[in-house]
């Protein structure tokens, strides 16, 4: 639990500090959208990401020891669904989660109970089936 | 300078996914499975909005961002068809494999086929011309 709101914490320290620098919104599935070839401050934020997950994986590896325990079909039907779903509502968890709740913005907070909700669903349904 | 900013941003945005346990798909399912309930997340939720609520408020009390002219904030305030279809969509997504674009990114450091092409398919979808069928 400590680490879950130390972790929280520092998302929400790195999306101020991009808000404060650069006024940009740290969301990623808006940020995976426009993001293009060269030095632009996108693909700088995603070789951030990058740098820091590869440091991390080589100094602490058990924080990467658990598996990605999905089939073929949940890994293309849940990437397409992520796609077209955030390229539609315009944001994902960090983008209108993290961010939107935080700016008060009342699509991001719409956006958030309706995704929550529906991914309720579908975690329950097929935790229930299996 | 901004490049710098990003980059530094996103470095700390992936340790707290990473710390945060929110880049383990099973959590996030555990999280979203009401009936074997796995609170872990909403504390890194909870924790993240309450801590950039406090920020915010400080940083919108200026004109502008350090490095910029201006902020660059979404300027869409209705609640339309789109923003429903695509949240349903995009929970729907999520709930099934637990993952979602930003932990899905880290995870790219695991190497593992499936997560390539998750960004994949992910990364098309986003990037696809709006096509003439608004919703």
């Amino acid at each position: 639990m400590v680490n879950a709101i130390i972790g929280g914490y520092l998302i929400a320290v790195a999306a101020s500090f991009l808000m404060f620098t650069t006024g940009n919104i740290a969301g990623f599935s808006g940020i995976i959208k426009r993001v293009k070839l060269g030095l632009n401050w996108r693909l700088s934020f995603i070789l951030g990401l990058l740098t820091s997950s590869t440091v991390t994986l080589l100094i602490k590896p058990e924080l990467f020891s658990y598996s990605i325990d999905l089939s073929w079909p949940v890994i293309i039907i849940s990437a397409l669904l992520v796609g077209i779903g955030t390229r539609l509502s315009n944001g994902c968890t960090s983008g209108h989660g993290v961010c939107g709740l935080a700016r008060l913005s009342k699509r991001s907070l719409y956006s958030v109970l309706i995704f929550m909700l529906s991914g309720a669903v579908v975690a329950t349904t097929i935790g229930a089936i299996k | 300078m901004k490049n710098l900013s990003a980059f530094i941003t996103g470095s700390i945005f992936a340790i707290g996914l990473i710390i945060s346990t929110m880049v383990n798909p099973k959590k996030v399912k555990g999280f979203l499975n009401a009936l074997d309930w796995d609170p872990t997340l909403a504390f890194v939720m909870g924790s993240a909005v309450i801590t950039n609520l406090t920020l915010f408020y400080f940083i919108f009390k200026r004109k502008k961002p350090m490095l910029d002219k201006e902020f660059h904030l979404p300027s869409k305030m209705l609640i339309d068809k789109r923003l429903i279809i695509g949240s349903v969509l995009f929970g729907a997504g999520w709930g099934l494999s637990g993952l979602c674009p930003g932990p899905a990114l880290v995870n790219i450091v695991k190497l593992d086929p499936k997560i390539i092409v998750f960004i994949l398919i992910m990364t098309i979808c986003l990037k696809f011309k709006r096509t003439r069928h608004h919703l």
